[in-house]
């Protein structure tokens, strides 16, 4: 499964925003138009089903209200997602109203092909589907909602009532991780535990590769090794006290050096993050401004990771180095442009979608395309585009 | 001596029959390929398409050509005080452009010229970028690849602006603004618009190539410092 489109509604700047999604999208644009907003938004919706949404504005240190834009009257903020199947086959959507007061999704629809899940005005109503005859199978499960939940319902409900398909489409959004926050700082941290994540800045990253178990560990060492060549060890440890620790031994002609990971430098611990992330069991990746601390001899290594992982993956970046080492085929698709308008709205399209960027694609490489590109006079071919359209 | 031509599309140098250089009756020659041929006869009384002296390279060869530039993916060449934004483009078009004249010279065994035409508000830029940038980097571009006699051919900001100057009632004056005009088609009292007002019959590739040919789109009357620019390089590679 994996996301194909999103559609956001008074999510602070996404006014009314649309994107389509393939494998492996890039999201570029002047600072200020969106786009880290746009992966807060996708972990926002990640978190619908995971509940504790106030654990999720605390981490952030939002409060409620600024989810909401402050250029529209709107309370509630409203998204539909549209999904594709393993197979490429669409037909799963979810489209919800969240109340920031509420920090609950008041009303849902939820509908993937073997079930359906509706929420409204305190009632909730699955039905499963008889998918050889397209009946419904047994009867629906239909009750008023006595219990308190933040985010999606479904964030509440046991196991047991749900259909096969809505389990499958919950397990899928508790696993994307979005990891916009990431910092040098806080992937140096010791910490106890994990639980799975390394954290939205990187905080959990010692206990996050101790839990990761040896032989994970190894593999990740022999990514490490392609860029690292002299990286003999990558050991996580737990101290006496429940502490994870980090460190790394490199060999320096026969002369070994063990660093430990407050001194290991920042592209290392990043790239570490990075392809330890590529390890898990995670379905969406979300990395903000891929190329920081990131030296140029490395950015094809990791590029060429991103766009083959078997997860679906985001990214956002300013470097056009980045962006030539995407292939042609999959820059048409996946390099997306953020602005935005007169008005204050973000907007996203796909950059070589624009004729003039259509046209140098021919002639150079993303990355050239869009370092040659006068980003602050776009809106107005833009603008004359969508006037034509 | 073989003129080897480019262009946008076909109102402009014209179109060929096939894929690689098309010459003598596969060569559909426009306006621009026209004035090519009066600049060179008039300097040396020898017309280039009465003895088939020219060729043409379609855009999409050019392109298909190009990913040969695209290999090096770490040689981003950044834009900066020396090489300004929405020039990259241009720079590129007659590298490939150069290749091709160059290759046809060292197999013919005869200097080969090169022209190379791009609107200067065409599609690659939507009026983003100055005149002069553009066409220093088609010169850079010609430099890189040590071809030695290519010629920008620029029109500021499109061919219908030189062909306005070269028509309207009063030659000689405010030529100058037309390269000031808005290159949209879809703008009120466009270039297009003009032009197709100063014709009984709509203008068309071959209409206006035979204009050009026949004098009746007088180039003598292009007093646009775009048009003096390509013909002044052209005089110069001639020699």
């Amino acid at each position: 499964m994996r996301i194909n489109s999103i559609r956001a509604v008074n999510f602070k700047s996404l006014i009314d925003f649309n994107l389509t999604l393939p494998k492996f999208s890039c999201l570029i644009g002047l600072n200020g138009s969106g786009k880290s907003t746009v992966l807060q938004f996708l972990d926002f919706i990640a978190q619908q089903v995971r509940g504790d949404i106030k654990g999720w504005l605390s981490e952030r240190n939002w409060r409620p209200a600024e989810l909401r834009s402050r250029l529209t009257n709107k309370k509630n903020i409203e998204f539909e997602i549209s999904l594709l199947t393993n197979e490429g086959i669409g037909g799963i959507k979810w489209s919800a109203t969240f109340n920031p007061a509420s920090l609950s999704c008041t009303a849902e629809h939820i509908e993937t092909p073997g079930a359906t899940l509706d929420v409204d005005g305190g009632h909730i109503k699955i039905v499963e589907i008889d998918l050889k005859h397209g009946s419904e199978k047994g009867s629906p499960h239909d009750e008023n909602i006595s219990f308190s939940y933040q985010g999606s319902v479904l964030s509440q409900l046991k196991s047991e009532i749900l259909p096969q398909p809505l389990a499958d489409f919950r397990n899928y959004f508790t696993r994307i991780t979005s990891l916009d926050l990431l910092s040098p700082e806080l992937l140096r941290q010791r910490t106890r535990e994990a639980a799975g994540s390394i954290g939205l800045g990187g905080q959990h990253l010692s206990a996050f590769l101790y839990e990761l178990g040896a032989e994970k560990r190894e593999q990740l060492l022999t990514e490490l090794r392609k860029v690292y060549g002299q990286l003999a060890q990558l050991r996580a440890t737990s101290l006496r006290s429940g502490w994870k620790q980090i460190d790394i031994v490199e060999h320096f002609g026969k002369t070994p050096l063990h660093t430990e990971a407050r001194h290991i430098n920042d592209g290392m611990l990043r790239l570490m993050a990075i392809l330890a992330e590529l390890e898990t069991e995670s379905r969406f990746l979300l990395f903000d401004e891929i190329e920081n601390g990131i030296n140029p001899e490395l950015i094809e290594f990791i590029v060429n990771r991103l766009v083959n992982a078997r997860q679906q993956v985001l990214v956002t970046t300013h470097s056009p180095m980045v962006l030539n080492f995407i292939a042609d085929s999959v820059a048409r698709e996946g390099i997306i442009y953020i602005h935005k308008t007169a008005s204050g709205a973000t907007k996203a399209l796909p950059f070589f979608s624009i004729p003039s960027l259509a046209e140098k694609l021919k002639y150079m490489g993303p990355g050239e395309a869009f370092a040659d590109t006068n980003l602050i006079a776009l809106p107005e071919e833009i603008a004359q585009k969508e006037a034509e359209a | 001596m073989f003129f080897l031509l480019s262009g946008e599309g076909s109102t402009d140098v014209g179109l060929g029959d096939h894929a690689g250089v098309c010459r003598g009756a596969d060569f559909k020659y426009g306006p621009m390929t026209a004035i090519v041929d009066r600049i060179v006869d008039k300097a040396h009384q020898y017309s280039i398409l009465a003895f088939e002296a020219c060729g043409f390279v379609s855009e999409s060869d050019l392109a298909g050509r190009a990913s040969e530039l695209k290999t090096a993916k770490k040689s981003v060449r950044l834009p900066g005080i020396k090489t300004p934004k929405e020039t990259r483009y241009f720079f590129n078009t007659a590298r490939v452009l150069a290749r091709i004249a160059l290759e046809r010279e060292a197999e013919q065994d005869e200097e080969i010229i090169a022209v190379l035409f791009r609107d200067s508000d065409g599609t690659a830029s939507a009026n983003r970028g100055l005149w002069s940038d553009k066409r220093q980097s088609m010169v850079h571009g010609f430099e890189e690849e040590n071809c030695g006699r290519g010629v920008p051919m620029i029109p500021k900001p499109k061919s219908e602006a030189w062909l306005l100057c070269a028509t309207k009632a009063n030659p000689y004056i405010d030529c100058d603004t037309l390269e000031d005009s808005s290159g949209n088609d879809k703008s009120p009292n466009s270039l297009k618009n003009q032009l197709v007002a100063c014709f009984a019959v709509p203008p068309n590739r071959e209409n206006l190539a035979e204009m050009v040919m026949d004098g009746t789109i007088d180039i003598d009357r292009i007093q646009m410092p775009s048009f003096k620019a390509f013909r002044d390089r052209l005089v110069a590679v001639l020699v």
